[in-house]
């Protein structure tokens, strides 16, 4: 098998195992070995890889299948898929009756508890990462904030904003 | 979550359908997209429409952040476990696996040690 691929399985295995909280908050160390450790892709590749996960349907781990590819390949996008979910998966499923069976236990309590907070702390990190990473402009920076603020006070869905933005893009504004 | 919600309904079978029917779809479309994207990209213009979008997108994900932030406010102890990690990941870029094998224990222990009752 070509090694890269194999590179490619390795990177996402452990990352699986890690990824408490979901896709969002690992979006730091996957920029951080990405980019800084590997060197597969620079920052400006990294947040249109991010841009393309959030703009297309699914789940937002599918940035994971889109670094794959960039590595890779499709080959390399569905190596890096099954990599980050299966481990979690199994996970994930060996753990679910016990979680279930314990729901008010005091330990499962203090557990998520404790855990709650670490998951906020690296969902912000990720917002800050990408920021640094995609904002190369004051309007990038802009619609960063403004997104924030709309996205606060409104309900209104997700992809109105990226249409918007992906507009005002495309048009040369940022 | 799709492996949870299987399991209840159909155990193993159950869990890899939901699985599969959750995730290949989203799998080929964005590798689909990605290809098209690759045809495209030497348009700057295609490019310039992406930075547009990950600008925002990036502002989605602060925004998520904050929402999921505010509860914390009611144990001031949670606030700075969320401030560790933050300035450790984001500022310090620490690898992820030392700052949870650090901060995981220590929250869930202080989460114990303030428990109600």
């Amino acid at each position: 098998m070509n090694p890269v691929l194999i590179e490619l399985a390795a990177q996402f295995l452990l990352l699986s195992m890690l990824s408490i909280g979901g896709a969002n908050a690992i979006i730091p160390e996957i920029h951080r070995r990405a980019v800084d450790v590997q060197h597969w892709m620079t920052d400006a590749d990294f947040a249109q890889l991010f841009a393309l996960s959030q703009a297309a349907p699914g789940p937002n781990v599918l940035i994971v299948s889109l670094i794959g590819w960039k590595v890779a390949g499709v080959a390399g996008g569905v190596i890096a898929m099954l990599a980050m979910s299966g481990p979690s998966s199994v996970l994930a499923y060996a753990v679910a009756h016990a979680w279930e069976r314990f729901r008010d236990a005091p330990w499962r309590i203090a557990v998520q508890r404790g855990l709650a907070p670490v998951t906020v702390g690296l969902i912000l990190s990720s917002g800050y990462v990408l920021t640094r990473a995609a904002d190369q402009s004051w309007m990038a920076y802009a619609i960063t904030g403004v997104t924030i603020a709309l996205a606060l006070k409104t309900s209104w869905h997700p992809l109105w904003f990226l249409c918007v933005a992906a507009i005002l893009g495309a048009a040369g504004f940022v | 979550m799709s492996v949870i919600i299987g399991r209840r309904f159909h155990g193993v079978i159950g869990s890899v359908a939901a699985c599969t029917g959750l995730m290949l779809m989203p799998l080929i479309i964005v590798l689909a997209l990605a290809t098209l994207y690759a045809q495209f990209a030497e348009f700057s213009s295609v490019r310039d429409a992406f930075s547009g979008v990950s600008a925002s997108a990036s502002g989605l994900i602060l925004a998520t952040a904050l929402k999921l932030a505010r509860p914390l406010k009611q144990h001031p102890w949670q606030v700075g476990v969320c401030v560790i990690a933050f300035v450790g990941i984001a500022l310090f870029r620490v690898p992820l696996l030392w700052l949870l094998a650090v901060l995981c224990p220590l929250s869930i222990a202080i989460a114990w040690w303030r428990r109600p009752g």
